[in-house]
């Protein structure tokens, strides 16, 4: 092996390490009792691993090293209600945002129209602030309409964030994919609309997928929105509501497992659609 | 590959196919002018080739007869039946395209099936259909396979299969092989004249390859700049080029373009009086007429080009050249000759065989030359 293969090797393996160890470290602390946590010198590794950290969340009851009960975790029904409600806004804002996307997409991705550049130079502007810059005029409005502490309220504005993202990654992909393709299928005596959906839509699993990943992520890790808009109402997703450990007695361990859930579902979707996004070639549809 | 084997086409009574641009313009945003008037009658069953270097407005007129482009001026009919605002799911037309364009999520079977789903033929009828073609191309064991899996002759087979399956009124092909080689390339052409001829349904088709068009076309229509320069038969457009561009254009070999003027006693060629041939009361009257001081282009191609070893013509008078280069092309030689520091080629059966250096005589016909103006390039005869 000469040096340059080395080097190369030696930043694959630091890239690694740096996105593998911080999850371990929470997964390992999640595995702990708390008394084991503070031990020192520290346990690379839980000597008595445990998952009444998980159980305890969805209304176990465990027994402790010292063989007293331990407490009950009062974030536990908050928790369960934002894993429920994350999966609910995700999955409706993400099926949503495809089924507005995808045309509006296709559009700008295929046709030439008058408007056409100012279009999607409004919508990249459009996501070019940070969310909280408009947080205090959507507090005021909502509370004003009645949408404050309500997932329709959430989904409406987690749409404003996915949809130009979706419409500008998949505009990309549209307009990357062979012309004759769509003029094959005209000829086929597919009108334009037929020829979106017959054609283009199936030819374009591996963009929808990547697309979909990216909605249903940017939901489920949204927090400044869901915060503001929906923090101890009924509608509270997930991010928000494990913050609240922030301001309770100290429940590491109890924390680092809802940490390790709230990863659990994206980790999924990833390694669903990657067999997706290998399955075709990107490049050469061919 | 070996050659399919042989099954005859049974043909549906068709629409009318014959197909008429009048005064038909395209331009694009930004002005640019793709065509430009275009007048042009196809006639019912024809193989018509329309020819061209890129950007010449060839493609661009072959995708307003598919109707993705919509003509800017003028009027597209088919039959008696205006076509301008047909779009072209409703046209009745399949088209083969350079890139192929097959669905690649598709196999096989529901590839060449697509256009007839779609049209809700019924699925027996697409099945029969699709086993007469695949027949006819002898593709039949690749039905199940994907897109990707095949090789670039079999996609092709693939894509024109496709679009024999449909039936059309018109068939569109837009350089259908130049991503195959050479010999898929020339037995594809030979398949596809075949086809033709059993389906009797109007071609189009798109080249840059004039040995191609040549091959193929009941006629050739050779565009350049958007515009229609010369229609009509190979032989007439290679026997009677209407201007230099054509005549340099068609033919395997570039033709010999050589100065001549006229002089007392004939023309005097090559520009610095070198030689001088006698000429032809046609070439002197034409060249009089056009009045530019009796000085023209004359075209000879290669092949109309004579070389004669020295003893056999001894005429001191001759026209004398110095064989430069010779390459043996299997049934003919192509020679670079040497004369009075210009280059001429000359391409000879393999029966008459010189070698590098040697001195040899060379002449011409005029009935076998082409004459053109100087300064604007058209024949004159």
């Amino acid at each position: 092996m000469n040096g340059r293969r080395l080097l190369i090797y030696g930043f694959a393996a630091l890239l690694v390490i740096w996105t593998i160890v911080p999850i371990y470290w929470l997964f390992n602390m999640s595995l702990m009792f708390k008394t084991e946590l503070l031990a020192s010198p520290t346990h690379l590794y839980p000597h008595e691993p445990t998952v009444s950290n998980y159980t305890r969340l969805f209304g176990g009851t465990a027994i402790g090293p010292g063989g007293a009960e331990l407490p009950v975790i009062g974030q536990a029904p908050i928790i369960q209600r934002g894993l429920r409600n994350s999966l609910i806004v995700a999955v409706i804002v993400t099926i949503l945002t495809m089924v507005i996307s995808l045309p509006v997409a296709y559009a700008l991705g295929r046709l030439n129209f008058r408007g056409r550049t100012a279009m999607l130079f409004a919508i990249i502007t459009s996501r070019s602030y940070p969310p909280i810059a408009i947080i205090i005029p959507f507090v005021l409005l909502y509370s004003q309409v009645g949408l404050q502490g309500t997932v329709r309220g959430l989904v409406i504005i987690y749409l404003t964030l996915t949809i130009p993202m979706i419409i500008w990654v998949m505009t990309s992909f549209f307009s990357s994919l062979p012309r004759t393709v769509e003029a094959a299928a005209r000829v086929d005596g597919n009108t334009r609309w037929q020829a979106f959906y017959r054609v283009i839509l199936p030819m374009s699993w591996p963009g929808i997928a990547v697309a979909t990943a990216i909605s249903f992520m940017v939901c489920w890790n949204e927090f400044v929105f869901s915060q503001f808009l929906a923090a101890g109402s009924p509608a509270q997703t997930l991010p928000p509501a494990i913050s609240t450990f922030f301001f309770q007695i100290s429940q590491p361990t109890e924390m680092a497992a809802v940490s390790i859930i709230s990863i659990i579902p994206p980790a999924i979707l990833a390694y669903l659609f990657q067999s997706r996004i290998r399955s075709l070639n990107l490049v050469d549809p061919l | 590959m070996n050659p399919p084997p042989h099954h005859p086409i049974t043909t549906p009574p068709k629409a009318n196919g014959s197909i008429r641009f009048a005064g038909v313009g395209k331009q694009f945003e930004g002005g640019v002018a793709a065509v430009k008037d275009l007048d042009l009658e196809i006639q019912d069953g024809e193989l018509l080739v329309l020819l061209g270097p890129s950007g010449c407005g060839k493609t661009t007129t072959l995708n307003m007869l598919a109707g993705l482009e919509r003509p800017s001026t003028g009027q597209l009919s088919f039959g008696d039946q205006a076509m301008n605002d047909v779009p072209p799911e409703e046209r009745d037309i399949a088209m083969v395209f350079q890139s192929i364009a097959l669905y690649p999520h598709l196999n096989v079977r529901d590839n060449i099936g697509m256009g007839l789903r779609t049209r809700r033929v019924s699925r027996q009828e697409i099945a029969a259909r699709t086993s007469e073609v695949v027949h006819i191309l002898d593709i039949a064991p690749l039905l199940d396979r994907r897109i990707h899996q095949l090789s670039g002759g079999q996609r092709q087979r693939v894509a024109i299969a496709k679009a024999l399956v449909r039936r059309p009124r018109l068939f569109l092909l837009d350089e259908p092989f130049s991503s195959l080689d050479a010999s898929l390339r020339r037995q594809m052409r030979s398949e596809l004249v075949r086809i033709h001829r059993e389906v009797e349904t109007t071609m189009v088709f798109v080249t840059h390859d004039q040995e191609e068009a040549m091959a193929i076309a009941d006629r050739i229509g050779v565009m350049s700049a958007g515009e229609l320069i010369q229609l009509g038969p190979p032989l007439d457009i290679y026997r009677a080029p209407r201007n230099l561009w054509v005549a340099q254009f068609i033919g395997a070999h570039p033709i010999n373009v050589i100065e001549a003027s006229l002089a007392a006693n004939g023309v005097s060629l090559l520009g610095d009086g070198a030689w001088t041939k006698t000429v032809s009361p046609e070439v002197r009257t034409a060249v009089e007429r056009q009045g530019s001081g009796g000085t023209f282009l004359v075209g000879v191609r290669p092949e109309h080009l004579s070389l004669a070893s020295v003893e056999r013509s001894p005429a001191a008078d001759g026209w004398r050249a110095e064989i430069y280069t010779r390459q043996i092309l299997g049934t003919d030689i192509l020679y670079e000759l040497q004369t009075n520091g210009h280059l001429l080629t000359a391409v000879t059966p393999t029966a008459q065989v010189f070698e590098v250096g040697d001195r040899v005589a060379i002449d011409f016909a005029w009935s076998d030359a082409f004459v053109f103006d100087r300064a604007s390039g058209n024949a004159l005869v």
